[in-house]
């Protein structure tokens, strides 16, 4: 039996529970044999990040409250080069979000960390399940291939959602002031760089 | 706009006075250093851009004019241009903008959008302003903007011949530069660009490495390269024991100082707004504010 997690909603359809409170209750259940783990920097702290631990693995869980998209990946990217900087052990990033803008793996993967991408599934009412009509579900939903499994979930997925639903990609042509992909690489390289570029005197 | 917060710089929240002895009613005038290798400009239009923090555009204008008059034999105008700015020409009696005088060298003119408009707007039959017979020294004349407040940039990005982004020295500041770059440069195509690093890092080496990382990605998809002008730190209001001059040592502003690089004639946008500022200063002034040069 796959599991659910159910949180509130109102009338209007607005989350009213603890989100973070559920999505580690979801992660949990992702990784079953890890433990909560405290991060020494308060600065990556809840609710934007929180830890887990499995041996002498750790997994960073970062949650996206919208559309992540190409312009998060330098804060991403700063965080992840923090954690780096400071712990010895392998991290995993579990990268939580409704949604990803398409070719956002691809940029992910300069980032010198496994990175596993879930999309956080829309909610919806369980009402016809037979559960109260205020419950919702969330349903994790992995997008990075993973060799055991290729897909994850805390809630049984309704009909179509396993479709993407990905953002369009930027039309570099038109997004003058944007940065194109190419372009958006060449920072991240850049930034890469200068963190692994030694101090001379 | 954001930055990371581990990298945070302090907000740039000060008087005139804070940020140059210039600005300071009883302070000594720096002693003026022509800088000798200076190729004299009749006029030139600049801004100096903070990406990276909004809101900090309009000092920063005034510090760099404030060191640029230090280094060099010319008057600066800063031509303020916000939203804010409801000094409207038709409103008033006097059809000339006001301008204030910051010091004996720097002086402040404050426009709407639309006095902009108005003021460079070009007229076919119009004659170029002779004004004043004597010779002027060279005027610099620094648009303050914030960029954000803009939906169109198309018009500022008329009236400019350079670019100074004043950016600290990440990566990420940088990016937020590029972005602001490819803006300007979209808009028009004979803009100069330097960067000016707020603060320096512990070796020149690094900034070195910074600024060429830089210019390999403007060069690669932009197709244009940029100049540097060192480092200048904000000075700090609540340090007492740091002069002005304290964070002026890797300030290198000979590139927008000299003529070299600057496109001429000017185009009818800027010739048109040039007359238009000659014949403030020389209704404003009569001659005084805008001595003969040596």
């Amino acid at each position: 039996m796959k599991p659910r997690i159910f949180f509130s909603v109102d009338s209007r359809g607005q989350l009213t529970g603890n989100f973070q409170f559920l999505l580690r209750e979801a992660v949990a259940l992702l990784f079953p044999r890890a433990i909560p783990f405290d991060w020494p920097d308060r600065g990556l702290g809840p609710p934007s990040s929180f830890f887990l631990r499995e041996g002498d693995s750790i997994f960073w869980v970062e949650a996206a409250s919208g559309p992540f998209t190409r312009n998060h990946i330098s804060d991403y990217l700063g965080k992840a080069r923090q954690i780096q900087s400071v712990f010895p052990l392998p991290v995993t990033g579990v990268l939580v979000a409704p949604q990803f803008e398409a070719g956002i793996e691809e940029l992910l993967e300069l980032i010198r960390i496994p990175i596993r991408l879930f999309r956080c599934q829309e909610v919806f009412p369980l009402a016809q399940a037979g559960h109260l009509e205020q419950e919702s579900a969330l349903c994790l939903e992995e997008l990075t291939p993973r060799p055991s499994s290729a897909r994850i979930s805390v809630a049984e997925p309704t009909a179509g959602e396993n479709h993407a639903a990905e953002i369009p990609a930027m039309n570099s042509s038109t997004s003058w002031n944007r940065l194109s992909r190419e372009e958006l690489r060449e920072f991240i390289q850049f930034e890469l760089d200068v963190a692994h570029r030694p101090e001379r005197p | 706009m954001k930055e990371s917060g581990w990298t945070a710089s302090k907000k740039l929240k000060r008087g005139l006075e804070d940020i140059s002895p210039l600005f300071q009613p009883s302070s000594t005038q720096p002693s003026e250093v022509t800088a000798s290798r200076l190729a004299l400009f009749d006029i030139q239009f600049l801004t100096v851009c903070v990406p990276d923090h909004e809101g900090d555009a309009f000092l920063a204008n005034a510090y760099i004019a404030s060191q640029v008059v230090r280094s060099a034999n010319l008057f600066a105008s800063l031509v303020s241009i916000a939203p804010g700015f409801n000094v409207s020409v038709s409103k008033s009696l006097d059809p000339l903008p006001s301008l204030e005088l910051l010091d004996s060298r720097i002086s402040r003119i404050r426009l709407s959008h639309q006095e902009l408009w108005t003021l460079t707007q070009t007229g076919a039959s119009r004659n170029s302003y002779q004004g004043t017979k004597e010779s002027r020294s060279p005027l610099m004349v620094f648009l303050e903007f914030e960029p954000a407040q803009f939906r169109s940039l198309a018009r500022l990005a008329l009236l400019l011949d350079r670019v100074v982004l004043y950016v600290q020295p990440q990566v990420e500041s940088l990016r937020e530069a590029y972005r602001l770059i490819k803006i300007f440069w979209s808009l028009n195509r004979e803009i100069e660009f330097f960067l000016l690093f707020r603060g320096g890092l512990p070796s020149q080496a690094q900034e070195a490495f910074l600024f060429e990382r830089f210019s390999l990605i403007t060069s690669r998809f932009i197709g244009i390269s940029s100049g540097w002008l060192g480092n200048l730190a904000f000075p700090d209001k609540n340090d007492r024991s740091r002069t002005a001059s304290d964070g002026d040592a890797g300030f290198s502003p000979e590139p927008i100082l000299s003529v070299e690089g600057l496109r001429r004639p000017l185009s009818p946008e800027k010739n048109r707004f040039r007359d238009e500022l000659l014949k403030i200063f020389d209704t404003r002034f009569s001659r005084g504010f805008i001595s003969t040069a040596p």
